[in-house]
C-alpha cells in the first residue's frame, strides 16, 4: 500500500469517527452535558472547603475568646484564689465557714492525738 | 456494503489543536468523541458513560490547574486507564459467573460470554455511517488492547506520538510499533476501504 493510500485510509476512518461522534443521539448528548456540569461543580466544592475550614476554625476561636474573656476577668475563680492563699500565706487561720463542721466536734480527739508523739515513734520503731 | 461511499477524505496531516479557554469548553468539545471511543472499547453505552464521567471528574479535580495544552493527553490517558479498569472488572465478573455455574444453561451447554450489546446509533445517523462504523468498531475491538489504544489515540484523536506515549504510559517507539501493527491488522480486515 502506498503512503498516500495509507494516509487516505486513516483519514477516512478518522472522518467516520468524527461524524459518528457528532451524531450522538440527543439523550446521550444531554447526559454528557449534565455529567460535565456536575464534574465542574464537584470540583468547586473541595476548593470552597479548603477556604471554609480554616476560616471556620478561626471564627470558632474568636467566638470562644469573646465568650470566655469577660467572665474570666469579672469573676475570678474561687479555686485560683484558694490556691494562691494556701500556697502564699500558710500562717493565716483557716476559713471557719469553709471548714468541715465535724472537725470541730472531734477537736478533743485531735488534741489527744497531738499529745501522743512518743507512741507514734514507738509504733514506727516496733513495726 | 459500500464503505467507500460512506467516508470522505478528512483533513490531512497533523491537526493543529486549538487551545481551549476553559476546562468547560475543553470538555464540551471532547465529550462526545470520548463517549464514542469508550463505547467502541467497552461495547456498552452505560459503561462508556461511567468511564467518561470518571475521566471528567478526575481531570477537573486533579489537573484543572495544569496548562490547557496538557489537558488533552491527560484526559485521554485517564480515560484509557478507566476503560482498562472496566474491562478487567468485566473479565473478573465473567470468571466469577463461570465459577458459579452461570456460564452454562440448563442443558449443560456453555452460554456465550457476557458482552453488552452495542445498541447502535441514534435515529439521525445515516444508515451508511451506521453500517460503516459497526464494521470499523468490530475490527477495532478485535485488535489487541495496546494496538487498539495506539490506533484510537494517534489515528482517531490525532494526538502526537509523544502525547500518545504519555497517555499510554509507554515509549514513543512502542507507540509507533503498536500503531503500525494496528493499521496493518485493520487494513486486512477492512479490505473494502482500500
Amino acid at each position: 500500500m502506498s503512503p498516500q493510500t495509507e494516509h487516505d485510509f486513516e483519514n477516512r476512518l478518522r472522518a467516520l469517527y468524527r461524524r459518528t461522534a457528532d451524531e450522538v443521539d440527543t439523550v446521550a448528548a444531554a447526559r454528557l452535558r449534565e455529567t460535565r456540569r456536575r464534574a465542574l461543580e464537584a470540583a468547586e466544592k473541595p476548593r470552597l472547603f479548603r477556604w471554609l475550614m480554616p476560616m471556620g476554625a478561626v471564627a470558632a476561636g474568636l467566638l470562644a475568646v469573646v465568650v470566655i474573656w469577660p467572665s474570666a476577668t469579672r469573676h475570678p475563680g474561687p479555686s485560683r484564689a484558694g490556691t494562691s492563699v494556701s500556697t502564699a500565706d500558710t500562717s493565716l487561720p483557716p476559713d471557719p465557714e469553709g471548714a468541715d463542721p465535724a472537725m470541730y466536734q472531734d477537736l478533743d480527739f485531735y488534741a489527744w492525738l497531738a499529745d501522743q508523739p512518743s507512741a507514734t515513734r514507738n509504733v514506727h520503731r516496733g513495726g | 456494503m459500500d464503505m467507500n461511499s460512506t467516508a470522505s477524505l478528512a483533513d490531512s496531516g497533523e491537526r493543529v489543536r486549538e487551545v481551549p479557554a476553559t476546562l468547560d469548553l475543553f470538555l464540551a468539545r471532547i465529550e462526545r468523541r470520548a463517549w464514542r471511543m469508550a463505547r467502541l472499547a467497552l461495547g456498552d453505552p452505560e459503561e462508556a458513560h461511567d468511564a467518561v464521567q470518571d475521566a471528567m471528574l478526575r481531570l477537573v479535580r486533579s489537573y484543572r490547574d495544569k496548562p490547557a495544552e496538557e489537558w488533552t493527553p491527560l484526559f485521554w490517558g485517564i480515560l484509557r486507564r478507566r476503560i482498562t479498569d472496566l474491562q478487567r472488572r468485566r473479565k473478573v465478573r465473567s470468571i466469577m459467573v463461570g465459577w458459579l455455574g452461570g456460564g452454562r444453561n440448563d442443558d449443560g451447554e456453555e452460554m456465550p460470554a457476557w458482552e453488552p450489546a452495542d445498541h447502535g446509533p441514534g435515529p439521525q445517523r445515516t444508515l451508511s455511517d451506521q453500517q460503516a462504523w459497526a464494521a470499523v468498531g468490530e475490527a477495532v475491538r478485535d485488535l489487541p488492547q495496546r494496538q487498539r489504544e495506539a490506533f484510537m489515540l494517534r489515528t482517531l484523536e490525532q494526538l502526537s506520538v509523544a502525547e500518545t506515549a504519555a497517555a499510554m504510559g509507554c515509549s514513543e517507539g512502542s507507540v509507533k510499533t503498536h500503531l503500525s501493527r494496528a493499521l496493518g491488522n485493520l487494513r486486512d480486515v477492512l479490505e473494502d476501504w482500500q
